[in-house]
C-alpha cells in the first residue's frame, strides 16, 4: 500500500517540474543508452551546427566529394530503423527523490534490486582491461549482479527502528530482580529447551519441533549421599559430571507439551526412586563401589597385618633403631590401629591416588605417608 | 688430500687429531688412529661433567649429574646382562664405563641405608617416562649395595617371562595349572650365579626336595649344586628357582644375609597381553603371569612375609598392551591388582634430566668425540640438542648419535 | 558517458597528406585562446596545451576536422564527468539518508560500509563487488591534446608515432653523452673519477615494469621498445659517473621495501599474571594450530597439554626449533601450542607456522626479514591431491595390460 501511494505522489511531482531539469535528465538518460554504440565520428556529425558553440564555415575550396545518389539504390530498410525511437521510457524514479525523504516508505520490504528505485549511482562488474567496456565498470542501469543476490534494502537503521516500535506492544517486561544470570539460575532452576521451526514450504509443521529437553543442577536438588549416588546411576550419561548438570531430552510423544509434561513426570520419578533404600542395594560388591574406600579394600587388611608384624619385631628387639615408634604397646582392636594419625594420612592420600587419579601432587603425598607409615628416613648425609 | 675427504675415511672417533694438524700426513695419522680409540681430551674448567669419585658408596647430592667410572670387573660381573644394550655398545665405543650420578639413585641408596631390616621388607618403584633412565638407577643401587655384600636377586627386563615367540612353555612338574619356562629359568639361575660370585658358599637347603624318583636334594645341599642342577636338568629349572628363592627367604634373617630384589618392569607380573603377544600353553590359551611358575615365586619375593631385604622395582610403558600407555605412573602401569600386591611401597619418580644433567651428558659426549659436528659443540648447538631431545636420556641419546 | 580510446587511431597513424587536407577555418576572434581542454585530461607532452596565434582578426584560419572531431569529444567528456559528478554527490547524500547518518560528514569509508551491508555479495574477487565511488576514480585518464588547431603538432617528435616514449630515450642519450664529456674532461684535467662521484646505489630498486612505462608515457608502445629502454638505461646506470644524473634515473625506478616490513606482527598482550606474550594461529595440511609464546620464559614447550612428547618424532621437534634457534629465541619463551586435526607433520608445520609469527611481536624487523627469507612466515599451500575417477590414485594410472 505504502509503495503505490509512493508511486502515485512520485507521478505527481514528476509532471509538475517539467522544465529544463526534466530534460536535462532525459538528455543524459539517452546518453546512458547509446554509451555502447557511441562513435565519435558519427555522432560528431551529426551533432555538428547544435552542440559546439563556435561557428564554423567551411571553406569551399575544402567542399566535400558530392555523391550522386541513384534513386532505388539505397536500402529503405535503414530509414525504416531510424524512424522508430519515438517512445521514450520516463526517467528513472530515483530522480526526483528529496535527499531527506522517508526511505521506508520507498523501499518498505523485501524487494528485488531496482535501479530506477535506488537513489545512488552504485555499480558493480569487474573490468579486465581498458578495452573492456572502454574500462568503465558497469552502472546500476540494467545490471543484473546487482539484483541477484538479496539486499538488505528494506532493513535500514530506519526500518529496524520501525520494526521494534511495533513489536514493543507484544513484549512484556523483564523480572526487575532476575538482573544477574546467578540469580535466574537460582530462582528458575529448570531450564525447559524447545524449538520451533519457520520455513517456507507447503506445511507449516516440523516434525522436529516436538522435541522437548529440560536442564538442572544436581547440586540444586535435596540428595543424601546414598540418594545423589542412587541418581547419578540412574540418569547414567544424562549427568556431567564436569559442570554438574543433569539434562533429559525426549520426542516420543507427538506434541511439544506432552514430551515437556513427561520429561517432568520422569524427573519426579527419578527423584523418589533415588531416595528409596531397595533390599538388592545391600548385597553391592566393591566393584560396584561409586569410588575407592580404603576400609573395605585389601589395603587396609594388608596394611594392619604389616604393621602388627613389625609391632611384634620392635617388641622383640627393644634396641633397635628405626622403630616405629607411634604404634602403642598394646594393640587391641584394628579400629583403634587405623585411628592413628599416620594411618589416616596413609589412608587419605591412597582414597586421593584412586579417587581424583593419579599426579603428582598425590602421588608425592602417597610417598609422604607411607614413609611415616614405616619410618623409612632419607640419608642425613644428603 | 682434502681434510674433510679423510675424515670420511677415518673412522668418526678420531677426527679431532686432523682439526689440529689438517695438512699432516695421513698415513701418521692412520697409524696412530688405529691402535688407539678415542682419547679422552683435556677437561675445560666450565666444561665439568665427571667426578673422580668412582665408590658409589661415597655418593652424594654434590656429585648429581657428574660421571663416574665402573670398573670393567663390576660391568662384566655383577651388572652383567643388566646394562641396555645401547648403552653397553656406547660405553664399550668410548671404552670407558662411565654412568652419571642422578638424584633419585642417591636418594634411594639413602632409603636403603637406613632401612630397617629387622623389619619386613620394604618396597621400593621407580617410574618415569621411557628413557628416563630407570634402569641406571637400578644399576647404580645394585653396584653399590653389591659392594656392601649383599645378595643380588636381580630380574633384568621381567617383560622376557611374560613374552615371546617360539618359546618353550611346559607345565609344571611341581603343580598342576602352572607353566614352567625352562630356558628362562636356566638363564636366571646362570645370571644369578655370576652376580653372587663367591657369596653362595653359605647357603645350603634346609628341606629336602624330590626331583624324580631318582634324582633329589637332600638337606643340606649347597645352593650352587642346585643351580648346577637346574642349569643341566632345564625341565626343573623353574622349580630351582623356586627353591632358591625360598631358601633365600627363609635363611635371610639366620644367617644375616642382606638381600638386594631388583625387577625391572615389575609391572609384567600384573598385567596380561593381548592375544597375540601373551604366552599360550599347547592348549592355545594364553597366559595369565600368575600362572607362570618363575613369576610365582618372585612375587613371593616382593611381600613384606620375610626380613633382611629391600626391594626394588620400576614400572615400564613398555610392558603394558599398546593401548594402556597413556600414563608412566604406578597406579596406572600396575593397576589396582598390583598396586595392591606392593602396597604400601615408596613411589620415586625418575625424572629427565636438568639442565645441568644434560650439559653434562652432552659434555662427555663432547669429550669422547662422540660429538663431532662443530656447531654441536657451540653453546647454541648444545642448546639446540637440549631442546630436541627434550631432556630425555635416551632421545639426547639418539640425536647425538648422527651428530 | 564513454569516449572511444584515449588516442584515435588518426592521431596516431598520421597521413600528410590526408592531414593537410582536414584544415579547415575558423573564425579567429574564437580562436584567440583555447585553454584546457579537460580537467581530468593528463597532459602528454611536455609542452603546454595553452596556445595562442596571433593570427590577423578579421582573416578565417582554418582548423582542422580532427581538431574539431577532438575539442567535440572533449566538451562531451566533461558535460558527462560533471554530471556523473553531480549524482554521486547526491547520491552519497541520499546514502547517507537511508542509514540514518549525517549526510555533512559521511566519508567514503562510510559508504563502503553501507554499501557492503545494504548490497552484501559474496563474489570473491572484492573488485567485482557493487561500489559507489566518484567518477573521476572509475573513468580511466585520456591523452591531452597533441597538436594546435592548425595541426601543428606540440611535440617535436609526435611523427615517431610515441613522442613520449622516444622523448625518454632522448634524454638518455644526451645525459649519456654529458657524462662521456664530462668524463673525459676529468681524465684530461688527470682528476680521479671515484673522488668525483661516488657509485650510484640501485641495489635498493629496481627498474619500472612494463606496465609502470606504459602509464608514464600513455603511449601503445611494445615489450621490444620496453626492453630497449631498460638497455639504454642500465648503460646511463652503469657510467661511473652515474650518480650525476641519479635524479633522472631514480625517477624511472621503484624503491624496494622488506617484504617483512609489510607484514604485521602480532600485538604484545598482557596476562592476567602479568606476564607479555603473543599469539598467532597457524595452518599446514589439514592441521590448524594456535600458539602462544610468552617471553620472558625458560624453554618450556607445551602442545595440547603435554610437552614436546607429543611429537615422538625427531623430525617434529626439530620443525619447532628452526624459527626458535632462526630468532635466537632458544630457552628464553615460554610456548603454549593447541593442534588440532591431521597429523604430525601437519600439526607440526601448522605449529611452525604460526610459532614464527608469534615469535615476531619480539624480535627486530633485521630477524623478521630473516624468518621471512627461510619460508617461516609463508603458508604451505600444498594439500593433499584429490583422487580421480577413472585413475587409482591423484595422478597414478590403473596398472595397463595388452590383453
Amino acid at each position: 500500500m505504502a509503495s503505490l501511494h509512493c508511486r502515485s505522489s512520485f507521478l505527481f511531482t514528476f509532471h509538475r517540474p517539467l522544465t529544463l531539469n526534466a530534460s536535462l535528465v532525459t538528455s543524459l538518460y539517452r546518453q546512458l543508452h547509446t554509451t555502447s554504440t557511441f562513435l565519435s565520428r558519427s555522432i560528431s556529425t551529426q551533432n555538428e551546427n547544435k552542440s559546439i558553440p563556435i561557428n564554423i564555415e567551411t571553406s569551399e575550396s575544402e567542399e566535400e566529394f558530392r555523391v550522386y545518389e541513384i534513386e532505388g539504390l539505397k536500402k529503405l530498410t535503414e530509414l525504416k530503423k531510424s524512424k522508430r525511437s519515438l517512445n521514450q521510457p520516463s526517467p528513472p524514479r530515483s530522480k526526483t527523490m528529496p535527499v531527506d525523504q522517508d526511505w521506508t516508505d520507498v523501499w518498505p520490504s523485501a524487494s528485488t534490486f531496482k535501479w530506477g528505485t535506488v537513489p545512488f549511482p552504485v555499480r558493480q562488474g569487474r573490468i579486465l582491461s581498458s578495452s573492456e567496456n572502454e574500462g568503465i565498470v558497469p552502472s546500476k542501469y540494467g545490471n543484473l549482479e546487482l539484483m541477484k543476490p538479496p539486499n538488505f534494502l528494506h532493513l535500514t537503521p530506519s526500518h529496524i527502528k520501525k520494526h521494534c516500535a511495533v513489536l514493543k506492544d507484544f513484549c512484556t517486561q523483564w523480572p526487575q530482580g532476575l538482573d544477574t544470570d546467578e540469580k535466574c539460575r537460582r530462582f528458575f532452576p529448570l531450564e525447559t529447551k524447545t524449538s520451533d521451526y519457520v520455513f517456507s514450504a507447503p506445511s507449516i509443521r516440523d516434525d522436529r519441533a516436538r522435541f522437548a529437553s529440560i536442564k538442572f543442577y544436581l547440586s540444586d536438588l535435596k540428595l543424601d549421599y546414598h540418594a545423589r549416588d542412587k541418581f547419578i546411576r540412574l540418569v547414567g550419561d544424562r549427568y556431567n559430571k564436569k559442570t554438574d548438570e543433569v539434562t533429559f531430552e525426549t520426542g516420543r510423544c507427538p506434541l511439544k507439551s506432552q514430551n515437556i509434561e513427561f520429561l517432568k513426570f520422569v524427573f519426579t520419578v527419578v527423584y523418589f526412586e533415588s531416595w528409596k533404600h531397595e533390599d538388592w542395594e545391600n548385597s553391592k560388591e566393591l566393584q560396584d563401589m561409586e569410588q575407592y574406600f580404603w576400609d573395605l579394600n585389601a589395603s587396609r587388611k594388608n596394611c594392619i597385618s604389616l604393621l602388627k608384624k613389625i609391632k611384634t619385631i620392635d617388641e622383640n628387639k627393644a634396641t633397635e633403631s628405626n622403630r616405629l615408634d607411634y604404634l602403642p604397646s598394646d594393640i587391641l582392636d584394628e579400629d583403634t590401629l587405623c585411628a592413628l594419625p599416620p594411618i589416616q594420612d596413609y589412608k587419605a592420600a591412597i582414597e586421593d591416588l584412586f579417587n581424583e587419579g593419579e599426579n603428582f601432587q598425590t602421588i608425592n603425598k602417597y610417598k609422604e605417608s607411607v614413609k611415616s607409615l614405616l619410618n623409612i628416613q632419607e640419608n642425613v648425609s644428603l | 688430500m682434502e681434510p674433510v675427504v679423510l675424515r670420511n675415511i677415518v673412522s668418526r672417533t678420531l677426527s679431532f687429531k686432523f682439526k689440529k694438524s689438517p695438512l699432516q700426513g695421513f698415513s701418521k695419522c692412520k697409524a696412530r688412529c688405529l691402535s688407539t680409540s678415542a682419547q679422552p681430551q683435556p677437561e675445560k674448567i666450565n666444561n665439568v661433567c665427571r667426578t673422580h669419585e668412582n665408590d658409589p658408596r661415597n655418593h652424594t647430592l654434590d656429585h648429581v649429574g657428574l660421571y663416574y667410572t665402573i670398573p670393567v670387573e663390576e660391568i662384566n660381573g655383577v651388572l652383567k646382562n643388566c646394562v641396555h644394550p645401547w648403552h653397553l655398545r656406547l660405553m664399550n665405543t668410548f671404552n670407558e664405563y662411565g654412568m652419571m650420578v642422578r638424584k633419585p639413585a642417591v636418594e634411594l641408596n639413602g632409603y636403603i641405608q637406613n632401612v630397617n631390616l629387622n623389619h619386613p621388607i620394604p618396597r621400593f618403584v621407580l617410574y618415569g617416562r621411557t628413557g628416563a633412565g630407570k634402569a641406571s638407577i637400578l644399576l647404580h643401587t645394585m653396584q653399590r649395595f653389591h659392594r656392601d655384600g649383599w645378595l643380588i636377586l636381580s630380574v633384568p627386563w621381567a617383560g622376557r617371562w611374560v613374552r615371546g615367540w617360539y618359546k618353550e612353555v611346559s607345565e609344571s612338574t611341581y603343580k598342576a595349572g602352572r607353566y614352567d619356562l625352562p630356558t628362562d629359568g636356566a638363564e636366571w639361575l646362570a645370571h644369578f650365579k655370576h652376580q653372587n660370585e663367591g657369596k653362595l658358599a653359605n647357603l645350603k637347603t634346609t628341606s629336602e626336595y624330590i626331583w624324580t624318583k631318582r634324582e633329589n636334594a637332600a638337606v643340606g645341599t649347597p645352593i650352587e649344586e642346585i643351580i648346577n642342577f637346574g642349569q643341566t636338568r632345564i625341565k626343573f629349572s623353574s622349580d630351582c628357582v623356586g627353591v632358591i628363592l625360598k631358601e633365600i627367604r627363609n635363611q635371610a634373617q639366620t644367617l644375616g644375609l642382606k638381600v638386594l630384589v631388583v625387577v625391572n618392569a615389575v609391572n609384567a607380573f600384573y598385567t596380561q597381553w593381548n592375544q597375540l603377544n601373551a604366552l599360550k600353553n599347547s592348549g592355545k590359551k594364553k597366559l595369565h603371569p600368575s600362572e607362570i611358575s618363575l613369576i610365582h615365586n618372585f612375587k613371593k619375593m616382593l611381600t613384606p612375609t620375610w626380613t633382611n631385604g629391600v626391594a626394588v622395582c620400576t614400572v615400564e610403558e613398555a610392558c603394558n598392551n599398546l593401548n594402556e600407555r597413556e600414563n608412566y605412573t604406578p597406579l596406572y602401569l600396575l593397576k589396582q591388582e598390583g598396586f595392591e600386591a606392593l602396597d604400601p611401597f615408596v613411589p620415586i619418580l625418575v625424572p629427565e634430566y636438568t639442565e645441568k644433567e644434560a650439559l653434562s651428558t652432552i659434555n662427555y659426549y663432547i669429550e669422547h668425540n662422540w660429538i663431532q659436528n662443530a656447531h654441536g659443540r657451540t653453546e647454541e648447538g648444545k642448546k639446540e640438542i637440549i631442546f630436541v631431545s627434550n631432556n630425555n636420556p635416551f632421545k639426547l641419546y639418539q640425536v647425538c648419535t648422527s651428530l | 558517458m564513454a569516449l572511444s580510446s584515449p588516442l584515435p587511431t588518426f592521431f596516431c597513424r598520421p597521413n600528410r597528406q590526408l592531414y593537410s587536407r582536414l584544415c579547415l577555418t575558423i573564425f579567429p576572434a574564437l580562436n584567440r585562446k583555447v585553454t584546457t581542454i579537460s580537467s581530468d585530461l593528463v597532459n602528454g607532452g611536455n609542452q603546454s596545451v595553452t596556445k595562442s596565434d596571433n593570427q590577423p582578426s578579421a582573416k578565417a584560419i582554418t582548423i582542422s576536422r580532427s581538431m574539431k572531431a577532438y575539442m567535440e569529444k572533449v566538451k562531451k567528456h566533461d558535460e558527462l564527468m560533471k554530471t556523473e559528478v553531480a549524482d554521486y554527490e547526491i547520491g552519497k547524500r541520499h546514502l547517507a539518508n537511508i542509514m540514518g547518518a549525517d549526510p555533512d560528514t559521511f566519508t567514503q569509508e562510510d559508504v563502503d560500509r553501507a554499501i557492503e551491508y545494504l548490497l552484501p555479495n559474496g563474489l570473491f574477487d572484492k573488485k567485482a563487488r557493487p561500489m559507489l565511488k566518484n567518477p573521476y576514480e572509475i573513468y580511466p585518464k585520456r591523452k591531452a591534446a597533441e597538436f594546435t588547431f592548425e595541426g601543428r603538432p606540440f611535440h617535436w617528435l609526435y611523427f615517431t608515432t610515441s613522442p613520449n616514449y622516444y622523448n625518454i630515450l632522448y634524454d638518455i642519450t644526451w645525459k649519456l653523452e654529458g657524462l662521456k664529456t664530462l668524463e673525459d674532461q676529468l681524465y684530461n684535467a688527470k682528476k680521479d673519477i671515484s673522488s668525483e662521484s661516488k657509485p650510484l646505489n640501485i641495489a635498493s630498486s629496481e627498474w619500472i615494469t612494463f606496465d609502470q612505462l606504459k602509464n608514464k608515457v600513455l603511449e601503445k608502445i611494445q615489450e621490444k621498445d620496453y626492453q630497449h629502454f631498460i638497455v639504454m638505461m642500465e648503460r646511463l646506470a652503469s657510467h661511473p659517473l652515474a650518480s650525476k644524473e641519479e635524479e633522472f634515473i631514480m625517477q624511472y625506478r621503484n624503491k624496494l621495501h622488506l617484504a617483512s616490513a609489510a607484514l604485521i606482527a602480532p600485538p604484545v598482550e598482557t596476562d592476567a599474571d602479568g606476564r607479555s606474550f603473543s599469539w598467532a594461529e597457524g595452518r599446514r595440511k589439514d592441521s590448524w594450530a594456535q600458539v602462544k609464546v610468552y617471553k620472558p620464559g625458560t624453554g618450556q614447550v607445551t602442545i595440547n597439554e603435554k610437552d614436546l612428547s607429543y611429537f615422538s618424532n625427531l623430525l617434529y621437534r626439530e620443525t619447532l626449533l628452526f624459527p626458535l634457534s632462526v630468532t635466537g629465541l632458544l630457552g628464553q619463551v615460554d610456548i603454549v601450542a593447541d593442534a588440532k586435526y591431521g597429523g604430525p607433520t601437519g600439526q607440526a608445520g601448522a605449529i611452525r607456522f604460526a610459532l614464527s609469527q608469534a615469535l615476531c611481536a619480539f624480535v627486530s624487523d633485521d630477524i623478521k626479514e630473516q624468518l621471512r627469507l627461510s619460508g617461516m612466515l609463508t603458508r604451505d599451500p600444498r594439500k593433499r591431491e584429490r583422487k580421480k575417477p577413472g585413475q587409482e590414485g591423484a595422478r597414478k594410472k590403473f596398472t595397463w595390460k595388452k590383453r
